[in-house]
C-alpha cells in the first residue's frame, strides 16, 4: 500500500521543495508522521538553496577563479547557517529555524528594517565597486573581501542581480571565463533587464571566442584559461627552439629582443626587454648548468597566456609572424 | 529488445530506447552488456511496471534531460503537458507507486511529474483539506497541535 505518509524522506522532500512554506507548514499540521517528514532539516536546508540561491555554488565558482572566501564565511558571525553541518554543530538551530531566520531577513516584517537593510546593502555595493575600480591589477585580498561583502548583501537580497554581476566581474578580472558565465546566467535569470549583465555577457563571450576559437579555429588556451591549449603549446615549443639561437635552453635578453623584433616589426626598446624578462622569467639555469637571466619555456607560455587574455587576436597575429597558420596554429 | 521482469515475475519486452530511459537499467546494460535474460525489478509490481513502460514508450523520443548546474528560479508545477496530465489521472495508490518506482528505476522526468502532481494536490489547502484529500488520520493531541501552530506562526504571518 503506497500513500503520502509512507513515502521515504527523500521522496517527500522532492515534493515539498515544490511547495510554498505555508503549504509545508499545513502538511506538518495533518499528522504526526507528516509533521516528522515536514520538519526534516535536510528539507529546509534544501529550501534555503531553492529560495535564496545556492551559496555553495557561488563559493565553488569563486574558488575556481582563485578567489577563496571559505575562510571568511567560516569565520563570519553575520550569516544564518545555510548548510546541514553548520546547523547541526554550530548553531543548534533546526533546519526550519535556519530557514525562518533567513526568511525574516529577506522579508522583514517592519518597513524600518526593510529600509535599513536596503540602505546598508547599497552602501556595501558602492564599497565593493570602489574596491574593484583598480580592475585586474587589484591584489587577491581585495577580490576576496569584495566577494565576501557581496555574500553579506545577498544574505538579505538573494534576488540581487547586481551581486551576481559583481561576482562575475571578479571572476572575469581573474580570467575565469566559465565561472563568470555561470554567475552571469544566474544573474540574468533573476533580472533579464539588468544591462551591466548583458554587457559583461557580451564581453565574456567575445573573449571566449577569441581564446577558445570560433569557426573551427584552434583554441589558444585550455578550458581553465591558465595554460596554453595543446595546439598553442606545440607552436610555442617550436618557437622557443627557433629563438634559442645559442641552444642553452634559455631565452636571454638579446634573444627576447629578437622575438619582439619579429612580432612588433621593429627593434625592441631596451626598457621593454628588461620589463618582460623580469616579469615572466628570472634567473634560469642553462643546459650547461650556468645561471643566466632570461626565460624558460614556461616563461614563454605564461607570456602568451597573459597576452591572449589581453588580446587574443594579437597572439594569432604573432604566431602568423613566426610562420604558423593563425587559425589552425600549425606550421605553414 | 530488453526483457524487464516485475516483482510478480511477469516479463515485459521493451525496446532499448524505452528501457534506457531508466538510468538504473541503462547503467546495468552499459556495465554488463546486452543480455537475453530478463532484468529483474524486485521493487516494482507488474501493474505499476506496465504503467511506467507506458510513460517511457510515449516519451522515448524526448531529448535527454540535462540538469542545469544551477537552478535559481522557483520550481514550476504548472507546466505539465496534457498527455502527462491525463497519464497521471490514476488512483492515489497508483500515483505513489509510480513515484516510488520512478525513484527506484531512476526515471527523472517521471519522478518530477509525480512530484509536481502531488505538490499540485497539496498547494493552497488547509491541513484539514489535505487530510481529506489523502485520507490522513489526525493523530495529534490538542496540545501538540497548538505547539505546531506556534512553530508555524512565522510562516503564516508573512
Amino acid at each position: 500500500m503506497a500513500a503520502i505518509e509512507l513515502l521515504p524522506q527523500d521522496l517527500f522532500n522532492l515534493i515539498a521543495l515544490k511547495l510554498d512554506i505555508a503549504d509545508i507548514c499545513a502538511v506538518a499540521l495533518t499528522s504526526r508522521r507528516l509533521h516528522k517528514l515536514a520538519r526534516c532539516d535536510e528539507l529546509w536546508i534544501g529550501k534555503i538553496v531553492e529560495d535564496f540561491g545556492d551559496r555553495d555554488l557561488i563559493v565553488d565558482l569563486l574558488t575556481e577563479a582563485g578567489v577563496d572566501i571559505v575562510g571568511n564565511l567560516n569565520a563570519s558571525t553575520q550569516l544564518v547557517p545555510w548548510k546541514l553541518q553548520q546547523q547541526c554543530h554550530d548553531s543548534l538551530l533546526t533546519g526550519m529555524e535556519c530557514y525562518r531566520d533567513r526568511f525574516v531577513r529577506v522579508f522583514p516584517a517592519s518597513g524600518d528594517d526593510r529600509l535599513t537593510y536596503a540602505r546598508d546593502s547599497e552602501e556595501a555595493i558602492d564599497q565593493v565597486k570602489l574596491m574593484l575600480r583598480d580592475g585586474p591589477k587589484a591584489n587577491d585580498e581585495v577580490f576576496v573581501e569584495a566577494a565576501y561583502r557581496l555574500v553579506l548583501v545577498q544574505e538579505y537580497f538573494p534576488a540581487s542581480a547586481e551581486c551576481y554581476y559583481l561576482w562575475a566581474l571578479i571572476c572575469y578580472m581573474n580570467n575565469a571565463l566559465n565561472p563568470s558565465t555561470t554567475l552571469l546566467d544566474i544573474g540574468h535569470s533573476l533580472d533579464s533587464d539588468f544591462m551591466p549583465i548583458r554587457e559583461l555577457m557580451a564581453e565574456v563571450q567575445s573573449m571566449k571566442e577569441g581564446v577558445h576559437g570560433t569557426n573551427g579555429d584552434a583554441p589558444l588556451l585550455d578550458a581553465t584559461c591558465s595554460r596554453p591549449s595543446a595546439q598553442l603549446a606545440r607552436a610555442l615549443a617550436i618557437i622557443f627552439q627557433r629563438l634559442d639561437r645559442d641552444r642553452d635552453g634559455v631565452l636571454n635578453p638579446s634573444e627576447l629582443a629578437a622575438m619582439i623584433n619579429i612580432t612588433n616589426g621593429q627593434p625592441a626598446p631596451y626598457e621593454l626587454v628588461v620589463r618582460i624578462t623580469n616579469e615572466f622569467g628570472g634567473q634560469i639555469q642553462t643546459s650547461g648548468g650556468r645561471r643566466v637571466t632570461g626565460w624558460n619555456p614556461d616563461s614563454l607560455a605564461n607570456f602568451f597566456v597573459a597576452q591572449t587574455l589581453e588580446d587574443p587576436k594579437e597572439t594569432r597575429q604573432d604566431l602568423a609572424k613566426f610562420g604558423f597558420d593563425p587559425h589552425t596554429l600549425q606550421s605553414n | 529488445m530488453v526483457t524487464l521482469q516485475s516483482s510478480d515475475k511477469r516479463d515485459f519486452q521493451v525496446s532499448m530506447e524505452v528501457a534506457k530511459q531508466s538510468v538504473l537499467i541503462k547503467n546495468l546494460i552499459d556495465d554488463l552488456g546486452e543480455t537475453e535474460e530478463a532484468i529483474p525489478l524486485p521493487n516494482v509490481t507488474s501493474k505499476v511496471l506496465q504503467k511506467v513502460i507506458e510513460y517511457c514508450e510515449h516519451h522515448k523520443h524526448d531529448p535527454p534531460v540535462i540538469k542545469d548546474e544551477y537552478d535559481d528560479l522557483p520550481k514550476r508545477s504548472d507546466d505539465i503537458s496534457p498527455w502527462d496530465e491525463q497519464y497521471m489521472k490514476v488512483d492515489q495508490e497508483m500515483l505513489f507507486e509510480i513515484l516510488l518506482a520512478s525513484n527506484y528505476m531512476d526515471i527523472k522526468p517521471l519522478l518530477d511529474l509525480g512530484c509536481k502532481t502531488v505538490a499540485n494536490m497539496i498547494r493552497g489547502k488547509s491541513a484539514e483539506e489535505i487530510r481529506k484529500m489523502f485520507n490522513i488520520v489526525d493523530d495529534f493531541t490538542p496540545e501538540e497541535k497548538e505547539q505546531i501552530k506556534r512553530e508555524n506562526e512565522w510562516a503564516e504571518a508573512n
